[in-house]
């Protein structure tokens, strides 16, 4: 096949955006699992390590413009360098929210509301987001589109926890304890966000992952 | 119809103009066939005089190209002014090419494009068009009264090599710049010396046109009567021993004959011109045919 | 938008390309230019160029036309000594050594510095005597294994093993070059030079080309000339931005070139505005 350099750089492309993508993924499980167990040591770790995270989207992002000022790639090539562009966006933006979430599991002080199951949010997005990955890897549109849909089952639980969360506070009366209450409260609806969050950007890896292979742009946005 | 194409491509008559056209054809087509012409007429005038000589005088073709000449009509043969004319047209090959393409060598590839070198150009393509006998004027002054040489072949050789040299050096050169600047930029970068560039690629991609010229060239002096005649090839009735011998050539021979009084001699004359004609027609052919063979590379 | 050096590249690549690989080997000179002027009579084609060009590595030089890219290619292996009104000022030294000393003998340079040309130009002689002519000029004689061997590394062997014999001019355009390349490269040579050997040439068997540069390189120094600005970024680790009057305006690893020129002048000529 001619041009074979240009063809090992869009390879090396493509490697290294599932790089990145393993690196964030391991930070989130890392902060899921500082969260269930309360583990300042790993929350550090990710919290430290965000700027491992951050330096390796300014490489892959220069990569990138490397790519499109050199090569000069169109048509296939061209929706690959951009969308994985927009895709390493989206994963700095998840090593952020294992960022947060690393801050929750260092802020918080008792386990509050053992009926939601907020591990069980957390491993739903994270595997929302790897099985993304996954099809991005494969150039795998069914998938990506499955995983897409599957938001929606994402979005009921965080919204059917969110609902018992502020139910409950409404309900209850605290007395004395409200000032810590309420501190727990918001950060656990936070967390919750976030973990949606984490849901939405699997979403986007999968909507520019469809773009990339077909050039249909349905699921962005 | 017509006013749609009249619309389309104005209203224009173009009858005119095509006309011209075909008269403007017709004019330079006859200008072409007036050579022809003459050269059929000519031909045709030759060609009865030889079929006449074959049949009313009963000239046995097999004798003629075998015999020598003679003083008697009916023995007369043209054996020795075919091998004088081929020893002749092999010396002058002798004296002309080397120098010839020698200097054409040093004209296209080393001479700087100066005044001097236009002069001498220019001084070239002139001799090319000189008068033969002038040639044949200068070989007498020189070699035959000069030297005190007699009238044998070497000195008709040089005369006739006098006069070929600048057509084979112009023809040479046009060979040489016919092999393109590329190729030679490609040997130098190649790390080739001037020389080894000139040996190994430019005069073998010459050498076809270089043969052309030169075989052309010699086609016209086996023709050539006048300077033959300056330098004395007249009177020798047999073969010439080698070029230091007497010898009288195919033109010379046919001038002697058509000379003569008797009829007979007239029409061996006209025989003569046949075989000298077809002779040079094989060295056209020759020439030709090499030039298609190799003209499709470079 | 920044680019990080690639010495604080973070990235996992497991892909080992090319011109990673490359970018990563520090820049040791093999041709310099030193306040070099050419003159072709009065009329000065280049201007006070200082460069240095790196060994085994692709350098390009772009630039408009008439800007001088093609005298500074010629001036290296001093094939300008054939017009006689060309004059230099300056030092331009091959390893080291001026190229226009006394004692430097043009021809012994060719020999270790070859040109490929616009135009293909072959021989007409066999392909195996085209190969073989550089080695034959030197008093050597070329071997079979020779032959192969330029013509491997020409990317022409599978192509034309079975027909060694027949002339080089009944390839194609793209073989043509392939095998001027090949001639080019039997006698060894330490540097390349390319003078826009694409331009004449099909966009497939351009690539082709450009595809064999990448392979050379890792032999040989390549500098190539070009008017094609998108070959002089796909292909050349080192770009030369030369301006018209002969000016050498910026000279820098390729990414920054084209990514972030540090002459004005060279952004607008990158980005079309003028040139």
């Amino acid at each position: 096949m001619p041009r074979t350099e240009y063809q090992l750089q869009l390879k090396a492309l493509k490697s290294d955006v599932l790089g990145m993508s393993e690196l964030v993924l391991e930070r989130y499980e890392t902060a899921l699992t500082a969260l269930e167990d309360k583990d300042a040591e790993l929350a550090h770790d990710v919290i430290d390590g965000d700027d491992e995270v951050n330096g390796r989207y300014l490489s892959l992002e220069s990569e990138c413009i490397d790519l499109l000022a050199l090569q000069q790639p169109v048509a296939g090539d061209l929706r690959l360098v951009a969308s994985s562009f927009k895709i390493i966006t989206d994963l700095e933006r998840v090593g952020d929210l294992a960022v947060n979430l690393s801050e929750y599991a260092l802020a918080a002080e008792r386990e509050r509301y053992p009926e939601i199951d907020v591990m069980r949010i957390g491993r739903e997005a994270g595997w929302m987001l790897e099985e993304a990955m996954d099809a991005y890897a494969t150039d795998d549109v069914d998938r990506a589109r499955e995983i897409a849909a599957s938001d929606d089952r994402l979005d009921e639980l965080c919204a059917d926890a969110s609902e018992v969360i502020v139910y409950d506070l409404l309900r209850t009366d605290y007395g004395d304890d409200i000032e810590t209450v309420v501190d727990d409260v918001s950060r656990l609806l936070l967390t919750v966000r976030d973990l949606e969050r984490v849901g939405d950007h699997a979403v986007n890896v999968c909507a520019r992952t469809v773009y990339m292979v077909e050039n249909d742009d349905e699921l962005i946005y | 119809m017509s006013t749609q194409t009249d619309e389309l491509f104005g209203d224009v008559d173009l009858g005119w103009e095509h006309l011209k056209n075909r008269l403007f054809l017709g004019l330079i087509f006859a200008a072409s066939m007036f050579g022809v012409v003459m050269l059929a007429l000519l031909l045709l005038d030759i060609l009865t005089d030889f079929y006449v000589g074959l049949t009313e005088f009963n000239i046995n073709l097999v004798d003629f190209l075998t015999r020598s000449g003679s003083r008697r009509e009916e023995l007369a043969g043209f054996q020795g002014a075919i091998i004088a004319s081929v020893m002749l047209v092999i010396v002058t090959a002798f004296l002309s090419f080397f120098i010839g393409v020698g200097s054409a060598i040093y004209l296209e590839e080393y001479a700087p494009k100066n005044r001097l070198t236009r002069l001498i150009e220019a001084n070239l393509a002139n001799l090319a068009g000189v008068p033969s006998i002038v040639y044949g004027l200068l070989a007498l002054a020189a070699f035959r009264n000069g030297i005190g040489l007699g009238p044998i072949v070497l000195v008709g050789a040089i005369a006739l090599a006098l006069l070929v040299m600048p057509i084979i050096i112009v023809a040479s050169q046009e060979a040489l710049r016919a092999v393109p600047d590329g190729v030679r930029n490609g040997s130098y970068a190649t790390g080739a010396t001037k020389w080894q560039t000139i040996r190994r690629v430019v005069l073998p991609a010459a050498i076809p046109g270089i043969l052309t010229g030169t075989i052309l060239a010699l086609a016209r002096a086996i023709g050539e009567t006048a300077p033959l005649l300056m330098v004395g090839a007249l009177f020798v009735n047999r073969v010439p021993y080698g070029p230091f011998d007497r010898y009288s050539a195919m033109p010379t021979q046919i001038y002697a004959w058509a000379a003569e009084p008797s009829q007979h001699f007239i029409h061996l004359a006209a025989v003569g011109i046949v075989v000298l004609l077809t002779i040079m027609l094989c060295m056209n052919g020759v020439a030709i045919y090499l030039r298609n063979k190799y003209e499709t590379e470079v | 938008m920044s680019t990080q050096n690639t010495d604080e590249r973070l990235i996992s690549t497991e892909v080992q390309t090319g011109e990673n690989a490359r970018a990563n080997l520090p820049d040791e000179p093999v041709l310099a230019a030193r306040g070099l002027d050419v003159y072709y009579g009065d009329d000065r084609a280049l201007d006070d160029i200082t460069i240095e060009i790196p060994k085994n590595k692709v350098t390009a030089i772009i630039g408009p036309s008439g800007c001088g890219k093609s005298t500074f290619l010629r001036s290296i292996n001093r094939m300008n000594d054939q017009i006689s009104v060309c004059r230099i000022d300056g030092e331009l030294t091959f390893r080291g050594k001026n190229v226009y000393d006394d004692d430097v003998d043009p021809v012994a340079l060719r020999r270790k510095i070859g040109q490929v040309f616009q135009k293909p130009n072959p021989f007409p002689k066999s392909i195996r005597e085209n190969v073989t002519y550089g080695l034959e000029v030197q008093g050597k004689s070329a071997t079979d294994e020779d032959v192969e061997r330029a013509l491997r590394g020409a990317a022409l062997w599978d192509e034309v093993k079975d027909q060694l014999d027949s002339s080089g001019l009944e390839l194609s355009g793209g073989q043509q070059q392939r095998l001027c390349i090949a001639r080019a490269i039997a006698p060894d040579p330490e540097v390349i030079l390319m003078d826009e050997p694409t331009s004449a040439l099909d966009p497939v068997a351009a690539s082709k080309i450009e595809d064999l540069i990448d392979e050379l390189v890792d032999e040989y120094t390549v500098v190539i000339v070009t008017h094609n600005m998108q070959q002089a970024a796909r292909i050349s680790d080192k770009t030369a931005v030369f301006l018209t009057g002969g000016e050498l305006v910026e000279f820098d690893d390729t990414a920054t070139v084209f990514e972030n020129p540090a002459d004005g002048r060279v952004e607008d000529y990158i980005t079309g505005k003028f040139g």
